[in-house]
């Protein structure tokens, strides 16, 4: 069975901002979630959080999320 | 009890000032009652269903169906519950989709359509111009979904499509239009997309009309790790994260509630 990852609004604040103290952790765990084909997901209420505040998601149609969107995300 | 049943649909009319027989009715309509009978008893998947076996006789015209017992009483409990409900929105995409076509060649050709089954001695259900099996279309509603898989076909005469081989849902036809295939530089097939597609989903069973799929948007689909990629995400992010401290701020977000 494949496995699946939901993740939290606050993976993606650390993810996404190299400053945060646990950046590396986030990015670790994206690269290896990534390579063992690990299915990510994200519900729309983390979504909607990050959004609070950060601007790249601010239109779900914006280049960047839909970059993000093209890894195995599901929405 | 046998373990083969058998289902009966009955079809009262006339062809022409004739009343019908099998040496008036059209093999068309036989085709079409063959098809929905088939969608009736196995509406999601054909692969390794039971032997079907059809006869057809007098009086007016009599499609027989034999098949195991057991799908002839769950087929049972299905007309009851239609006949009893008077409506097709409680049954699954394909099932409905039969229903309706049953009724749409009943008020086409005049023809009205008793099925009755071997668990029941009475018609079970009924389907003349004079009844209304639709489904209701507003508990089908607009909706946009991702999809991901490979595309294995693209093209088409008249529909332009591409067809999508998912894992939750088999492979999935969507319509985009000939301009956007025809603007295509790169060859398609084969290769793993997302897909954003509006389509129709009902509101109660979240089943998704597959047969509704338009396409938004073809996305590049890699699942490979990608650093400068990620980076350059970061570069735009970061702004706006600056001085954070993330406990802080979600805590303070989500008013103490931690989820």
């Amino acid at each position: 069975m494949k496995h699946s990852v939901l993740l939290d609004t606050s993976f993606f604040v650390r993810l996404l901002n190299d400053e945060d103290p646990l950046h590396n952790n986030a990015k670790g765990y994206f690269k290896y979630f990534l390579e063992e084909e690990i299915v990510l997901k994200v519900s729309t209420i983390s979504i909607a959080e990050y959004c609070v505040k950060g601007k790249i998601f601010a239109n779900p149609a914006s280049s960047s999320w839909q970059s993000l969107t093209s890894n195995p995300f599901v929405l | 009890m046998d373990n083969i049943g058998d289902i009966e649909i009955k079809v009262v009319g006339k062809s022409g000032h004739l009343e019908l027989t099998p040496d008036n009715y059209d093999i068309r309509q036989i085709a079409s009652i063959l098809q929905n009978v088939e969608d009736l008893l196995f509406p999601n998947s054909k692969k390794g269903r039971p032997l079907i076996t059809y006869d057809i006789q007098e009086g007016s015209v009599r499609h027989i169906f034999k098949t195991p017992i057991q799908y002839i009483i769950g087929f049972s409990a299905i007309l009851g519950q239609i006949q009893d409900s008077n409506s097709i929105d409680f049954l699954d995409l394909k099932t409905a989709r039969a229903i309706e076509s049953i009724q749409e060649l009943s008020l086409q050709k005049n023809y009205e359509f008793q099925f009755s089954t071997s668990v029941k001695d009475n018609i079970e259900l009924s389907i003349s111009p004079k009844t209304k099996f639709y489904r209701t279309e507003n508990i089908w509603v607009d909706a946009e979904f991702y999809f991901y898989g490979t595309l294995t076909n693209a093209g088409g005469k008249s529909k332009a499509n591409i067809h999508l081989d998912t894992k939750e849902y088999g492979s999935l036809t969507i319509d985009t239009g000939k301009d956007f295939l025809e603007g295509q530089e790169e060859n398609l097939l084969y290769k793993k997309f997302g897909v954003r597609a509006t389509g129709k989903q009902n509101l109660d069973t979240g089943e998704l009309d597959t047969k509704s799929l338009k396409l938004l948007e073809l996305i590049d689909y890699s699942t490979k790790y990608d650093s400068d990629y990620l980076n350059a995400l970061i570069a735009k992010a970061k702004k706006s994260w600056e001085g954070v401290n993330t406990d802080d701020w979600l805590s303070n977000l989500r008013g103490g509630y931690e989820a």
